[in-house]
């Protein structure tokens, strides 16, 4: 009587429901593949390169073992997929790896100069700013090849992607250094005239003494970061060398590191060192816009003596070299980049902000011409 | 009497369901939609059309603090045409958010958009809360707050601001500002469904909160707006689900992942108590005619998954359909349909009181000899 009794409660709507409830979730769950770690390789660098028409992806991939050590206990291996799209690379390196690529943990894409002077560039980025697997990847250009990057060899036998990402933490806010996130690229993407930079990475070639036993000096490789790539909304457009690629950094970044060549007072090269430097663009006119850099310095020499007393102070004349010396990079980098008329600083863009869609209609690709370019430096020395 | 009480919520309840009901699906898709087509002026947009939606919020509490739709004393063929209209319209805008739901969850938690499935785990869901009556729907809310308030104050707390607010110059409010306002109308005018509900008037006196919330549903919603430009630029138009990209923790992705559970978990739930309460006046509108409750869930619940299982198959589709002619249709009805029935109750509930909830609670508690200690 009493079993009967407790069965009837399973009969009324109350439990059938809750009954339903459970099949349609178990069901749910049983079909649906969630992000699982297991099905997955985790891809830690990525590079884009092409391959004739096809794009080649190699997605330097760690095949844990034990632990969770960066270098320690895991593998990590380069895998390579081509594909006539991005979509369809990225599903065909999940094919190569066997288990789904995942690019949750890639901080680095590292494109081949090649593939940025193709028409599939613009494609591959909107892609990986569309994609919900990419997160905001910190953007490079191999002077070779994307694989190069990735296989150097870089000391301590440390994985290239890695050493990059620790690199790019390292040096992101150092003068010479223009870093680029996806974001980053895409808000200057769509700023009047379209313009970005990203840092190239160049493989040079070093030697090294491991530890232990072995103490033979060994071939390895470095990644150098010092020159910067400007692109288009087209893709590629030049170079820049070492010393513009620092102007742009005086203008495009808040910095915290880095030093200041000049000439000193006994005419010998020497540098200061930066502490911090920002800068801002103000714009007059239409014709013309100011770049005022503001930067804290710290002497980069030993006390010396003058009548007996003790001299650390920088003179006048050695303060205004040091403002030429910027002065100059900056100037270096916009004077390279006129001539090629892609207007990396932005300054039609601070026209725009200020004066607004009459000044658009009223300009053509050659508007950078008729903007004058003044740069002021201010220095604290600490 | 009537012996209703699923319509009824407390005023503070009333806060914290405006709030989820208009931020909810204001910072997933609509960010990237407003940017094509308004670039710039994206936040303008924004401001503009969440200033009309708190004044129509207005206009509906001036009618529910009265009494609600359905407990009327309006002459019942206005009524009945009134109620047709709000269950058209929530029918409509529902069939358009949850496929957006359905696509935040298969993309964000899940690798092979197996995007039916998450629909046939959301809609018996959707639907029993819906069923429950909007008391409950409000105290899930009340529940559930805490969750999101704290993962929304993390996500300020911590946000690492790189972006530049000179992306929103310049400022101008031109034809674009009205042309994404326009296309995009389905997104606004989230208020209606609250037309079913009553606000009770609580047996002890409290802040209901709306004098913060409120104006604080404007700042957050033009907030996030305005960071979404200032971080992405013109590059806004390529960014979808916008509230997981905006997220905190995707900034730690070295050690995490992209995979932002606190984020995708506070803006689900949001979701789901906004679903509910427009599914809450579809039920509530049909079953003004019908009258069987239990059925007439099931039958919208069948209906609503079809139609997406077959009709909304992905979000291009979806959006088709949200910014066709059949926005206006919409529009007009949650625009217009509030003051039409705000005047109606003016003229017809002149003496209406609200619900006390001190009455009955206080009759109850007497008959069964206890003591009159209550709390709203």
């Amino acid at each position: 009587m009493r079993g009967k009794k407790g069965l009837k409660i399973f009969t009324s709507r109350k439990w059938i429901l809750i009954l339903l409830f459970i099949v349609v979730l178990v069901g749910f769950d049983m079909l649906t593949t969630n992000k699982s770690l297991i099905n997955r390789g985790l891809v830690v660098g990525l590079s884009i390169d092409t391959s004739g028409d096809r794009i080649e992806l190699n997605a330097q991939t760690v095949l844990p073992r034990s632990g969770g050590s960066s270098t320690g206990n895991n593998n990590f291996m380069i895998f390579t997929a081509t594909g006539e799209t991005m979509q369809d690379a990225v599903e065909k390196l999940s094919s190569s790896m066997g288990v789904k690529a995942s690019f949750a943990h890639c901080t680095i894409v590292v494109f081949g100069e090649n593939m940025i002077k193709t028409a599939a560039y613009d494609n591959v980025l909107k892609f990986l700013v569309r994609s919900d697997e990419f997160a905001d990847n910190t953007l490079l250009v191999a002077a070779a090849t994307g694989k190069e990057v990735l296989a150097a060899k870089v000391p301590i036998n440390e994985v290239a992607a890695y050493h990059l990402q620790r690199m790019m933490q390292g040096v992101q806010k150092e003068a010479g250094v223009n870093p680029c996130t996806l974001k980053d690229y895409f808000a200057n993407y769509y700023r009047i005239g379209g313009a970005s930079y990203m840092p190239l990475a160049v493989v040079e070639q070093c030697d090294y003494t491991p530890e232990g036993s072995q103490i033979q000096a060994q071939e390895a490789q470095l990644i150098s970061l010092e020159r910067s790539l400007i692109t288009t909304r087209e893709g590629y457009a030049f170079t820049l060398d070492a010393n513009a690629s620092e102007g742009l950094s005086f203008v495009k970044n808040r910095l915290n590191g880095g030093s200041v060549l000049y000439l000193g007072d006994c005419s010998r090269e020497t540098d200061v060192i930066l502490l911090e430097s920002k800068s801002r663009i103000k714009v007059d006119s239409p014709e013309h816009a100011v770049i005022k850099i503001s930067m804290n310095i710290r002497r980069n020499e030993m006390q010396s003596t003058n009548n007996g007393m003790i001299v650390n102070a920088l003179s006048d004349n050695e303060l205004e070299r040091i403002r030429e010396s910027v002065r100059g990079k900056v100037l270096a980098c916009f004077d390279k980049c006129k001539d090629n008329e892609v207007d990396v600083f932005h300054l039609g863009e601070q026209v725009y902000r200020k004066y607004g869609c009459d000044w658009l209609q009223g300009i053509d690709e050659h508007y950078l011409d008729t903007i004058k370019l003044d740069v002021e430096v201010k220095l604290t020395v600490k | 009497m009537n012996a209703r009480t699923t319509h009824i919520v407390y005023p503070r309840q009333l806060a914290l369901l405006a709030f989820i009901a208009s931020f909810t699906f204001k910072v997933v898709m609509l960010p990237q939609y407003l940017s094509g087509v308004a670039g710039r002026q994206s936040a303008i947009v924004m401001a503009y059309m969440m200033a009309i939606e708190i004044g129509m919020f207005f206009i509906i509490y001036g009618v529910i603090s009265r009494t609600s739709l359905l407990d009327s004393a309006m002459p019942a063929p206005l009524k009945a045409i009134f109620v047709a209209l709000v269950v058209f319209s929530s029918g409509i805008k529902s069939s358009v958010l949850i496929a957006e739901s359905i696509s935040y969850i298969s993309t964000t938690l899940f690798d092979d958009g197996l995007w039916r499935l998450v629909i046939l785990a959301l809609m018996p869901t959707l639907m029993f809360v819906a069923y429950k009556g909007a008391n409950v729907i409000a105290r899930t809310a009340q529940i559930v707050f805490w969750v999101i308030a704290v993962s929304l104050f993390f996500n300020i707390l911590f946000a690492q601001f790189k972006g530049d607010i000179g992306n929103l110059f310049p400022m101008r409010f031109d034809a674009s500002v009205m042309s994404a306002g326009d296309r995009h109308m389905m997104w606004f005018g989230d208020f209606t469904p609250f037309l079913f509900v009553t606000v009770a008037k609580p047996a002890r006196k409290q802040r209901s909160g709306l004098a913060i919330i409120i104006p604080l549903l404007f700042v957050l919603a033009v907030g996030f707006m305005i960071v979404f430009v200032s971080v992405y630029g013109g590059g806004g138009v390529l960014v979808s689900n916008a509230f997981n990209k905006i997220g905190i923790f995707n900034r730690i992705s070295m050690l995490l992942g992209t995979v932002d559970f606190p984020t995708v978990c506070s803006w689900l739930m949001m979701a789901i108590i906004k679903l509910s309460v427009i599914l809450y006046a579809i039920i509530e509108g049909i079953t003004y005619y019908v009258k069987r409750r239990g059925w007439v869930s099931v039958a919208v619940g069948l209906a609503l998954g079809f139609a997406i299982f077959f009709g909304l198959k992905n979000l291009d589709r979806t959006y088709k359909f949200a910014t066709s002619w059949m926005r206006y249709v919409v529009g007009v009805i949650e625009y217009l349909l509030p003051p039409a029935v705000y005047l109606a109750v003016r003229k017809w509930d002149k003496d209406a009181k609200p619900f006390c909830a001190a009455a009955p609670e206080q009759e109850a508690l007497e008959e069964a000899g206890k003591c009159a200690e209550r709390k709203a």
